[in-house]
């Protein structure tokens, strides 16, 4: 479950010409045949290509909650991730604030053919629990993100549409729509504003099961690392059916530290730190 | 309080004395843990006419933590402490954790106190057998006594593995004088004394005795399997007559209120003690996961001087996530069964031991204690939900009963609690016994309902 690549995954969810009623009407292979399917399917294979290789990352995520009143609430996460070439990420999450639940750690296996393998770690009692639930949709931590937006991405788990080109601050953007394959997403579909130059992800807005706009959520200040993977350190998701928002922030970030597979085990979540 | 925590700064530079010459980059302690204000309701007029309704205390729970840059040695130092208006043995403390912890790839070393959880049942923790309950702290059996003990755990394609020399054994205390969850026995009208200072072992080493525990775990996809064993003394013990008011025996047997020697020992019996009996348990758990469906087994088999016995409790747990129409709470559907063969075991001879009474009073009759009161949930069905409303306040309760298919005997459980700001956590927990008959193990608890407000402040 690593926030960050969730959010710059999000980038490959996008790419295709067809239109959304013909993606509707035609099955998926006779997607396939459409230009703008295929020309999506190579951004996303391209931009996936350019993203390998950052082996593991270390971060600090800070997050507040605002209400729609404006009442504020803060968070505090340390993230652990390794990539895994032939299959989703591993991320490892221990909360450091609220204090009342310090110690937590949520680890996750994330899959591309079958749904994520998750395990929670409760410090009070030293137990371990497999999480069992295929719908990711819930809440994380009370936010505006779901366990579903923080999930690993593939582009397997999409269809794709692309829409258009559109300006973007100082860049110029891919405007992709993407359709969830997975039954249990909680949305119909995204649109994502994705820059040419690096393809990051700007902007995505998130449409729920009524087809309504659920959520949007913008990313900032992104930052180069290693001199190819570009990491943001701000990024906002606001509800715009109940006027909360959450931010998050990253701090200290650091690709290829030399994590194991070891430091993603179960047996490990009871010394995560 | 400043003054506690800077007495445990003492005392954790002392522990990390040695590792300071180590070359090992030292960084910050981590501060941490929480004091909490309780507040305990007992609803039903006491059984016993000492016992009181109403007990407030405080409890104090730092944590002190040190881990290395690289993240390989770790000591962890983690007191608790309850101050209660009781006057019995509720004010108490405990040393949860202070221990060393050295972590290689795949291996693992630890020294000092600790806890270990093993288990995977939701309405009975059977295999978890390493750490003593601290069954004065809590009724729900969750909260545990530190253990010592030595570590070694191993982790490698073939499982994990995990070794342990226990090298003390932690005795149970039970809740004495003004406060509910006394005992006595039947025939007799006021509650019998638990006296703390009379214990008797079976292992000639006493609580001295050299205990050791393994366990291997593996997941085979969705399948998780666990198997574990144990070596040394019982953390559950027996009561058994320990002192004996004679003149009070003889009363009773000649004004007929008891007809033979036996009852009339019972029925002037003046304190109860525990008697740990030796163990060999081996432990099997099993959890296997269908989409949103977990099924779990855990089971244990004992084997004892005084009689082997079986027990396991089974049974799924299914979670409904994001529920709409409850605003997007996870609600979780828990259903085990419970079981075990566990027979009546003879205390005779370890009550003539205590009591230094003569064999000839008994009269060739047998002090037996039932099965059922040993281990009651013989044939019992649990039915809990748990509410997690995934809020900014991570609000969450836990409702469960217990039934007795036998006796009928009802548990009743909530546990609920929400966060207020960022660092005050307030609870609500409540236990309720129903349709408790003289054949329940809980007839003397049968007005122990218990209803307690905790608020915590963590820093």
């Amino acid at each position: 479950m690593d926030v960050l690549k969730g959010l710059q995954k999000q980038a490959f969810k996008g790419f295709a010409t067809g239109l959304l009623s013909l993606s509707v009407l035609f099955s998926h292979a006779d997607n396939s045949a459409l230009p703008g399917f295929t020309k999506g399917l190579e951004i996303a294979h391209k931009q996936k290509e350019r993203d390998k290789g950052w082996v593991d990352s270390q971060s600090e995520m800070k997050m507040i909650l605002r209400s729609a009143s404006g009442k504020e609430n803060t968070r505090f996460i340390k993230l652990k991730s390794l990539e895994v070439p032939t299959d989703g990420d591993k991320s490892l999450m221990v909360f450091e604030q609220p204090k009342d639940v310090a110690g937590t750690a949520f680890l996750t296996f994330s899959h591309i053919e079958k749904a994520d393998d998750q395990w929670i770690y409760l410090p009070a009692l030293k137990r371990i629990k497999r999480i069992a639930s295929k719908k990711k949709t819930g809440s994380f931590m009370g936010s505006e993100f779901s366990f579903e937006d923080l999930s690993s991405f593939a582009v397997e788990k999409y269809d794709f549409n692309y829409l258009r080109d559109e300006k973007c601050g100082e860049e110029t953007c891919f405007v992709v729509e993407s359709f969830p394959k997975d039954k249990y997403s909680g949305y119909t579909r995204l649109i994502s504003w994705i820059d040419q130059s690096h393809y990051r992800v700007h902007k995505i807005e998130f449409y729920d099961k009524k087809k309504a706009l659920l959520k949007v959520m913008t990313v900032k200040n992104y930052e180069l690392h290693g001199d190819k993977f570009w990491r943001p350190t701000h990024s906002i998701m606001e509800n715009k059916q109940t006027g909360k928002a959450t931010e998050m922030f990253w701090q200290n970030m650091r690709l290829s530290t030399g994590l194991k597979p070891e430091d993603f085990s179960k047996n490990n979540l009871k010394r995560a730190k | 309080m400043s003054a506690l925590f800077s007495r445990c700064k003492e005392l954790l530079a002392f522990a990390m004395a040695p590792l300071a010459l180590s070359p090992v980059a030292l960084s910050e302690i981590d501060k941490s843990g929480y004091i909490e204000a309780e507040f305990r309701y007992y609803p039903s007029e006491a059984l016993f006419e000492n016992q009181d309704r109403f007990f407030y205390s405080l409890g104090i729970a730092p944590e002190l933590e040190w881990t290395s840059e690289d993240e390989s040695h770790q000591v962890t130092f983690k007191p608790f402490g309850r101050f209660s208006s009781s006057e019995g043995n509720r004010t108490h403390a405990d040393i949860r954790e202070f221990y060393y912890l050295y972590a290689g790839t795949g291996w693992q070393i630890e020294a000092g106190i600790n806890k270990v959880y093993w288990g995977v049942a939701e309405s009975a923790h059977l295999v978890d057998v390493i750490n003593q309950t601290d069954v004065v702290e809590a009724f729900n059996g969750e909260e545990k006594l530190g253990q010592p003990l030595i570590g070694l755990g191993l982790e490698n394609a073939y499982g994990n593995f995990d070794f342990y020399i226990l090298p003390y054994f932690r005795k149970r205390e039970l809740t004495t004088y003004d406060e509910p969850y006394l005992i006595s026995f039947p025939s007799k009208e006021e509650a019998t004394n638990v006296d703390k200072d009379k214990v008797s072992f079976e292992s000639k080493n006493n609580e001295s005795n050299i205990d050791l525990a393994a366990r291997w775990a593996q997941s085979f996809n969705d399948l998780d399997v666990g198997i574990s064993v144990f070596h040394g003394i019982d953390r559950e013990a027996l009561l058994i007559p320990a002192n004996v008011d004679m003149g009070k025996a003889q009363q009773a047997l000649d004004d007929g209120i008891v007809q033979s020697n036996a009852e009339a020992l019972i029925y002037g019996l003046d304190t109860l003690a525990l008697y740990y009996q030796n163990l060999t348990q081996v432990g099997l758990e099993l959890q296997y996961l269908y989409d949103d469906l977990i099924f779990k087994f855990e089971g244990t088999s004992k084997y004892q001087t005084k009689g082997n016995y079986l027990s396991y409790a089974t049974g799924i747990e299914y979670t409904f996530a994001d529920v709409d129409a409850l605003m997007g709470a996870d609600v979780g559907i828990l259903v085990e069964y419970l079981w075990n063969n566990r027979k009546s075991i003879n205390i005779t001879e370890e009550s003539l031991a205590l009591t230094g009474l003569p064999e000839t009073l008994f009269n060739g009759q047998q002090l037996i204690m039932e099965g059922t009161l040993l281990s009651p949930f013989e044939n019992d069905v649990f039915i809990g939900t748990r509410f997690n409303l995934n809020n900014v306040d991570s609000t969450q309760f836990v409702a469960g009963i217990i039934h007795d298919l036998e006796t009928h005997t009802q548990m009743s459980t909530f546990e609920g609690s929400t966060r207020i700001g960022d660092s005050v956590r307030i609870s609500i927990n409540a236990y309720f016994l129903t349709n408790v008959e003289k054949n329940s193990a809980f007839y003397f608890s049968r007005r122990d309902d218990m209803v307690e407000f905790k608020t915590a402040w963590f820093f």
